[in-house]
């Protein structure tokens, strides 16, 4: 049963794979101009050599499902094309910028978790109290205010009144990154045995990891408390308070681990919304990551490296859900029987 | 509305009906500050007391004051006129967007759950690709493909807004299909367009109007997100978005960026208070209770 739920589950992944390629040729084939105008330089697009190597290589002078078939072959072997920005491989591009990435959203991500589960907690158990009500609102208005608008006032209060906060960036302006060996700023700066630096970076990652985890805070909190709430009426609660245990073992001990199960679920769903917010976090914090590199990208028409990132998105969306989906089907052996 | 809710009351134990009072209450507040926002866009020209569009230089980036309340921005514009003009581009743009976003999800929805099988599984897999993709990545993608301006924004954020409603949608077909009264339409032999389009629809269509409620906030924040990056519309249109993206960096002149982000927090907000007031009041679980 377990195998062929992890089975299906895995078919699916790979068709959505497939049709997150085919989405982004498609959008690449709705460029409304010459291809090769679009991806070559100026002065390539005019040698006639060069035209042709290029031809050749995504295969243009082709059918349309030929050249989809050759498009994905050359993906499938970490070919996106070239930047014309950065003029080097896509692949590579998305290699430096991710690391960042990652390190905003899982930074965003602790906090969310962090604040937002005992928030839903609290909610619940004073239900329909006051810190229920503060819980909603603050949820309603975190989802409801653009990201890169709190983003400026975050900047504006915490940087430019108060100095709390570094300004944008990872690091200060007068330092300089240490060897690269992950590219996560927290791992390298401490190899590197530099305090300062890792210091630099822990304090110009908390206001933009604020920012960005307050926006999905809410989502996890009101998961949490609709939750809880449902399995606080649950029959073994009502059998562990009747026993006499404290309120406090009730909630924590029985009910928070079953309860636990569908935020699970919301953290993989959010990572859409993580993602999406991180892009824009990126620009207003100018942190270096593949949000900011893709919005870079789309206003300089560079289709490779938006096309790259927006694929790039899909699959990590694609694979943290396959693995939510995989350790919600091993925590929760109900889900199997379908 | 309260009348309507007043002899029910009765009927019910009162911590459902406190919990409606305080829906209620949504529903209200969000119809209240829509309204407001809703004839602030149609009488922009008429309460707006500047031009959204002349310049000024003698007076750019002047603070807050009598005669320009949200200060002027950085060639003398002034920003409340800016702010009231923008509602004229933003609510009907992201109104229009989820209309035609929430019909096409919603044929797709009832296409793939009335007739199953084969067609369900590819058109489920469509809405599953599309899904992967954090919306405002693949916006940006297809608006930075077609160039850059308000109508090609508009057209990303409709590709990107369909495919929740397909599934909502597809799971109401599903639950109601199986109700006795279209079995008993089928087995009078009714043509299945009809059994969708008259039996079907009708009671499907609730949870629809409320998700686009609630999606028209989306879309707001999304045109404004594609603004801010300077894909959606274009300079000078007062649009909230591109106001906030002219108002970064200039922190010692803070009125340019916020003004026109608190429009859209209060209006989005509206439009998710009257989603989830529309919710209780449309759901007729639970007003026959």
């Amino acid at each position: 049963m377990l195998l062929t739920y992890l089975g299906r589950r895995f078919v699916l992944a790979l068709i959505a794979l497939f049709g997150v390629i085919l989405t982004a040729f498609l959008v690449a084939h709705s460029v409304p101009a010459d291809p090769l105008a679009m991806v070559l330089s100026e002065q390539a697009t005019k040698d006639p050599t060069i035209r042709a190597a290029f031809i050749k290589r995504w295969g243009l002078d082709r059918s349309l499902p030929e050249q989809f078939f050759t498009y994905l072959t050359n993906v499938l072997h970490g070919d996106l094309g070239e930047s014309f920005t950065t003029r080097r491989p896509v692949l590579q591009d998305l290699k430096q910028f991710l690391p960042a990435t990652v390190e905003l959203s899982l930074a965003a991500l602790a906090v969310a978790v962090v604040f937002g589960v005992p928030l839903g907690v609290w909610a619940a158990v004073r239900h329909n109290r006051l810190i229920d009500h503060a819980t909603r609102a603050v949820s309603l208005v975190g989802s409801a205010s653009p990201i890169f608008w709190t983003g400026l006032i975050a900047l504006y209060v915490f940087y430019y009144q108060l100095e709390w906060a570094p300004g944008p960036g990872r690091l200060d302006g007068h330092q300089t990154l240490p060897p690269r060996i992950t590219g996560f700023l927290l791992i390298d700066s401490l190899a590197a045995g530099d305090h300062e630096l890792f210091t630099a970076a822990v304090r110009h990652l908390i206001l933009p990891a604020l920012v960005l985890g307050w926006f999905i805070m809410g989502l996890i909190a009101r998961t949490t408390r609709s939750s809880l709430l449902e399995v606080l009426d649950a029959d073994y609660v009502r059998t562990a308070r009747s026993k006499g245990l404290a309120e406090g073992l009730v909630v924590g001990f029985h009910a928070l681990r079953n309860a636990l199960i569908p935020v699970v679920t919301v953290i993989g769903l959010t990572f859409a919304s993580l993602l999406s917010g991180a892009v824009l976090t990126e620009t207003v914090f100018a942190w270096p990551g593949i949000g900011r590199y893709a919005v870079t990208a789309s206003t300089r028409l560079d289709y490779p490296a938006i096309l790259g990132v927006t694929m790039l998105t899909a699959v990590i969306y694609i694979v943290v859900n396959l693995i939510v989906d995989l350790l919600y089907g091993i925590l929760d052996p109900r889900i199997r029987v379908r | 509305m309260s009348t309507a809710a007043e002899p029910i009351a009765l009927a019910i134990p009162r911590t459902v009906t406190r919990g409606r009072a305080r829906r209620n209450t949504a529903l209200v507040v969000g119809a209240v500050m829509v309204g407001v926002w809703v004839l602030v866009a149609a009488l922009a020209p008429w309460i707006a007391p500047h031009s959204p569009l002349d310049l000024d230089v003698m007076n750019r980036l002047e603070p807050p004051k009598p005669g320009h309340w949200f200060g002027t921005d950085e060639v003398g514009r002034d920003n409340f006129s800016r702010v009231l003009w923008g509602a004229r581009i933003t609510i009907p743009v992201s109104f229009t967007v989820i209309v035609l976003a929430s019909l096409f999800g919603a044929v797709v929805g009832a296409v793939a759950g009335y007739a199953g099988g084969r067609i369900d599984e590819v058109l489920m897999r469509v809405v599953d690709v599309v899904l992967a993709f954090p919306p405002i990545v693949l916006a940006m993608a297809i608006t930075a493909s077609l160039g850059a301006g308000l109508r090609n924004a508009m057209f990303a954020i409709l590709l990107v807004s369909w495919p929740e409603v397909s599934r909502l949608m597809r799971g109401q077909v599903l639950t109601i299909k199986e109700n006795d009264y279209v079995i008993a339409a089928r087995a009078l032999g009714a043509p299945g367009w009809r059994v969708v389009l008259t039996h079907i629809v009708p009671n499907a269509f609730p949870p629809i109007v409320v998700k686009g409620t609630l999606d028209i906030g989306n879309a707001i924040i999304l045109t404004a997100a594609l603004s801010f990056i300077g894909l959606g519309a274009l300079p000078p249109a007062p649009e909230w978005g591109a106001m906030i993206a002219a108002g970064q960096s200039k922190f010692e002149y803070w009125w340019a960026a916020t003004f026109p982000g608190l429009a859209i927090l209060s209006v989005v907000l509206g439009f998710n208070f009257l989603g989830d007031g529309l919710q209780d009041w449309l759901n007729p679980r639970l007003r026959n209770d």
